[in-house]
């Protein structure tokens, strides 16, 4: 590691690194950081572990795959969260640029045949959300949460008015069907017997890492989050930054719509309506700060999967959907409660 | 670089990767005991339900008469809400086919997307009755049971033809959730049977999302804007209270007899459309057929999980327009108001 | 000062709430009419009431995702208590009011203090208490529908002269909340907490105290806003707050209230209110698509973000200039 990157090194203000000289060689030494780091992982896992041997059928090979193709989309739209949870902002349109990049994506792929097209209209629709998001945060200064919220409302609806004129004969149908077949073959596909929406999941996942913990841009979001005067002193670009972050997770909820729509075959603008809670929830529970400056996509992952596990094993055992809610509800405020306790109290042992 | 900035990721994989393999190790037997396998208890077979969603009282009264006939043909059923989201209820229907239930009923979020389950089912020899809430493609459906929304909106418009027998009438025709074929057909039913009418026009139209408030505000819209108006269309029970309310407090209350009477219709045949019909308030409530649906649907597993093929596999059940005048005798036949 | 600041934005809002009902009068003539502003302020109370209590917790640099659910719970926990009858003839009793009033301000003392307890961003610990207050509703309901008649849909159908008591409640409530803010040294409290934390934390326990205040007064209100609409509709379905906690939030930044805290009013909040059900009411009277209406809802909460640093601007300009002058 350069001693002249220093300025540019986050790795302080991330807190998610031990110092280098305990890691190197052994490797439980490293399992034991990990652990530190991420607490969260050995949670889940246990977790998994007692559902996997209290509730038949959870650990059943239909189950699981079942299990990992219907958490990908939850942790594509994470992902770009996180990002956005670094640089100290918010999106909260996430939900409803998925529904607006599925729907648009199912008019594209059912016009014209092409899932290419469907994809790079998903795409566009979701970067579109992104970059206006990105603008008025970034380069405008306005307060996220409220942005968000106005862009939230405004693309559901259109995705509404979308969805509707597609239907043809001024209806008012809230899907988009009638896709051709390859559309749900590639969504119900499995790659090496997971499916491969998780897969598209997983490689977006490791790429972010990489992109986050080794590019300087990547690192410099880090920077941004934990310390926005100290970064812009030190010559970061701060607002294009943030634009990059919320027009990245813009890009992300896209890829998250598409995705939905192939697992689906159809789109459908109420898509996404509780996804924002469970993104919001699995981001802060795998140990990404609503503050900013610390966190990561590897992490966010494990937050999803210990999520939508527990949804999963619920519903296995037949437990009513409200009696679910309320304990979602109270893993959610007490798995953030101890993912940010225990973010201090490393952070402050390695004082 | 950092060699710990491996062990996250390595972790991860490891534990997705473990999870996958004692998957793989257990998928010969299909869950224990309870779960899985087309055997319940003792002779009966095990159903999964995957509801749209259940905080609607409509969905209550289905549930009712589901659990009410499952008992009496020997099924034992297990309920999934998918709380209005599509993709999570497409995964609860993977994950009874999975646990390779006998039959699976279900009543579609997304009438498109359903196409989805209906396939899937379908490859893996589960019976798959859809019920209420007919797909858009219903050529390849195992078994469609629902009513008849749009019979059940031109009955109510009738009522209005007939009752108003030549009278000018403005009214207010409320829409339930545009973007669900029952709503969009109770509409399409309403304004197919009144437009031949020339005395009847239709002075606001608002939809609701099946929501009491909606309604609410927008029967106090449209008395602002239509002082005259004299009719009411409700496309289903839960509106009902509020309206009431609303033209109450706009002094429109007076009986069917009197000149200035406002005709109401509504759709459902639930307790709360058996209760204002009791009363004489509403002028008729057409009553979807739950009881038949569930009936029906339960028996159309039953038969596939045994072997047989239904007789028809796209049954439309119509409602039954019920009024004050004629409670007496249809009374038995309304689900709302039995018990 | 602070005084000032309230009026500024209240002014805009004013300006722009008379040329919508202008614009609305000339498209449908009957909008303008005495008897439908009383409709639009009694659609408007339930979501006014809300953001008169969410201005405290929004003060507070605060947000409660949560109004909703407690509106759901409050309704629900108080009509059950104290009510007699079936469940498609619930007769109500006038006690559903305190009761309803309690178990909100419960809610509320819950938030704060799992806020306060567990060090957490307000947002994430409403998140989940939404949820948690959601399902308890529905548990107690199992998904049915009440219908009800008696003592509360009486009360709330009830007019004082021409004026529905429902407004006048809201007109109170506002009154009382604002003069509150503005003289008590605990009002003057939550400016303080929300504007400048650390010279407030200087005082002591000061943010935790202002949590209690803030969060506990909101469920009151939320509780409030439950009993008014279930009164109206005359019945209790236990996700009738779904949306909810949205527009009181969009009520509130409309009003001119900072979402980083020590700015704003009760005014604004009210009036932002009365603004989206005047345009709600609207829209309804020409028919307009559903849809329609989120759009003018989002379009209005970001242009009144973007003119948010401007109103301040100015009136920071002119305090400044007005304490050259002193």
């Amino acid at each position: 590691m350069s001693s002249s990157a220093a300025v540019a090194d986050p790795s302080a203000a991330r807190g998610d690194q031990p110092g280098p000289a305990s890691t190197r060689g052994r490797w439980w030494h490293g399992a034991r950081n990990v652990v530190l780091a991420v607490p969260v992982l050995p949670i889940t896992i246990l977790v998994y572990v007692v559902l996997a041997a209290t509730i038949p059928g959870f650990a059943s090979f239909g189950n699981v795959q079942n299990l990992l193709g219907s958490l990908a989309v939850l942790a594509i739209a994470a992902v770009g969260a996180t990002i956005v949870l670094l640089v100290a902002g918010i999106d909260l349109s996430v939900g409803s640029t998925i529904a607006l990049a599925s729907v648009l994506g199912a008019i594209a792929t059912r016009d014209t045949g092409s899932m290419v097209v469907g994809l790079l209209a998903a795409l566009a629709a979701g970067l579109v959300v992104g970059i206006i998001n990105g603008f008025c945060i970034g380069v405008f200064g306005l307060p996220p949460f409220v942005l968000t919220l106005g862009v939230l409302l405004a693309a559901r609806a259109i995705a509404y008015i979308s969805a509707a004129a597609a239907a043809g004969g001024g209806g008012t149908a809230a899907s988009v069907g009638q896709l051709p077949p390859q559309v749900l073959t590639f969504g119900q596909s499995t790659f090496a017997a997971i499916p491969s929406a998780f897969w598209i999941a997983f490689v977006l996942v490791a790429a972010f890492s990489v992109f986050l913990s080794f590019t300087v841009t990547g690192r410099s979001f880090y920077f941004v989050g934990s310390n926005e005067k100290a970064a812009r002193f030190n010559g970061l670009n701060v607002p294009v930054m943030k634009f990059l972050a919320y027009a990245i997770a813009g890009v992300l909820g896209g890829v998250a719509g598409w995705v939905l729509m192939t697992r689906l075959g159809s789109g459908n603008a109420t898509a996404g309506d509780a996804l924002l809670l469970q993104v919001i929830a699995a981001t802060v529970i795998g140990g990404t700060s609503l503050f900013g400056g610390q966190g990561g996509v590897w992490r966010t992952l494990v937050g999803v999967f210990l999520i939508t596990g527990l949804t999963n094993a619920l519903g296995l055992i037949g437990m009513a959907s409200w009696n679910q809610e309320i304990i979602v509800g109270a893993v959610v405020i007490f798995g953030s409660g101890l993912a940010v306790f225990l973010a201090k109290f490393q952070a402050r042992s390695r004082r | 670089m950092k060699p710990t900035h491996l062990h996250l990721p390595i972790g991860v994989a490891v534990a997705v990767l473990a999870l996958t393999a004692s998957a793989c190790g257990t998928t010969a037997s299909p869950g224990s005991s309870s779960s899985g396998g087309s055997g319940g208890t003792s002779g009966t077979i095990k159903v999964g339900v995957a509801f749209d969603k259940m905080d609607d009282s409509f969905r209550v009264g289905e549930k009712k008469y589901l659990d009410q006939y499952a008992k009496q043909m020997g099924i034992d059923l297990v309920y999934q809400d998918a709380q209005s989201d599509a993709q999570k209820q497409s995964s609860q229907v993977q994950s009874f086919i999975s646990q390779k239930v006998a039959g699976i009923i279900e009543i579609p979020w997304d009438t498109q997307a359903v196409a989805a389950d209906i396939s899937a089912a379908k490859a893996a020899n589960i019976p798959l009755a859809i019920m209420d809430q007919q797909p858009s493609d219903t050529s390849s459906v195992y078994f469609y049971v629902g009513g008849d929304p749009s019979s059940d909106g031109k009955m109510a418009g009738d009522y209005l033809v007939k009752s108003a027998a030549g009278k000018p009438i403005k009214v207010l025709e409320l829409q339930g959730s545009l973007n669900n074929v029952n709503g969009i057909e109770r509409s399409k039913g309403f304004e197919d049977a009144v437009a031949s009418a020339s005395n009847i026009s239709i002075v606001a139209k608002a939809p609701t999302d099946w929501k009491a408030d909606k309604a609410l505000a927008a029967t106090q819209n449209a008395l602002q804007s239509n002082p005259d108006l004299n009719a009411v269309y409700a496309p289903w029970t839960g509106a009902l209270p509020g309206i009431y309310s609303s033209l109450k407090a706009a002094g429109k209350t007076a009986a069917v007899a009197d000149p200035n009477h406002v005709y109401t219709m509504s759709i459902n045949g639930d307790q709360i459309g058996c209760k204002y019909v009791t009363s004489g308030d509403l002028g008729v409530d057409v009553a979807t057929p739950v009881e038949e649906m569930a009936k029906q649907a339960l028996q159309a597993v039953k038969d596939g999980a045994a072997g047989k093929a239904p007789v028809q596999n796209v049954v439309e059940l119509p409602g039954l327009a019920y009024t004050p005048a004629d409670l007496a005798e249809n009374r038995s036949k309304v689900w709302g108001c039995q018990g | 000062m602070k005084g000032k600041l309230q009026i500024n934005s209240s002014t805009v809002l004013v300006l722009f709430l008379v040329v919508v009902v202008i614009g609305f009068y000339l498209a449908q003539p009957t909008f303008l009419s005495f008897s439908n502003m009383n409709n639009i302020l009694i659609q408007a109370a339930a979501a006014a009431i809300a953001a008169v209590g969410m201005t405290f917790v929004v003060l507070l640099a605060d947000i409660d995702l949560s109004v909703g659910s407690i509106m759901s719970l409050s309704t629900v926990v108080a009509v059950s208590l104290t009510s007699t009858g079936s469940q498609f003839d619930t007769t109500t009793s006038v006690w559903v009011v305190p009761v309803a009033l309690l178990v909100g301000v419960l809610c509320g003392l819950a938030n704060a203090f799992l806020i306060n307890r567990l060090k957490l961003n307000s947002l994430i610990v409403t998140l989940g208490t939404t949820s948690v207050f959601l399902g308890a509703a529905l548990t107690i309901t199992q998904a049915g529908t009440l219908v009800l008649s008696g003592a509360l849909t009486d009360l709330v159908a009830l007019r004082v002269g021409a004026v529905n008591l429902v407004v006048l409640v809201v007109l109170v409530l506002a009154a009382a909340a604002g003069l509150f803010l503005k003289y008590r040294p605990n009002g003057r409290l939550i400016y303080a907490v929300g504007g400048d934390l650390r010279s407030a934390h200087e005082s002591g326990l000061s943010q935790a105290k202002a949590r209690y205040l803030g969060f506990g007064f909101l469920g009151a209100c939320s509780a409030i806003a439950g009993l008014i609409t279930v009164g109206q509709v005359s019945t209790i379905e236990a996700n009738l707050g779904a949306d909810f906690a949205f527009t009181v939030i969009t009520a509130v930044v409309i009003g001119g209230t900072s979402l980083f805290g020590g700015r704003g009013g009760v005014l604004g909040s009210v009036l932002g209110a009365v603004l989206l059900a005047t345009i709600g009411s609207g829209l309804n009277a020409i028919n307009a698509s559903p849809y329609v209406y989120d759009v003018v809802r989002g379009t209005i909460l970001i242009l009144a973000v973007l003119a948010d640093p401007i109103i301040s601007r100015v009136t920071s300009r002119r305090a400044l200039l007005a304490a050259r002058h002193a």
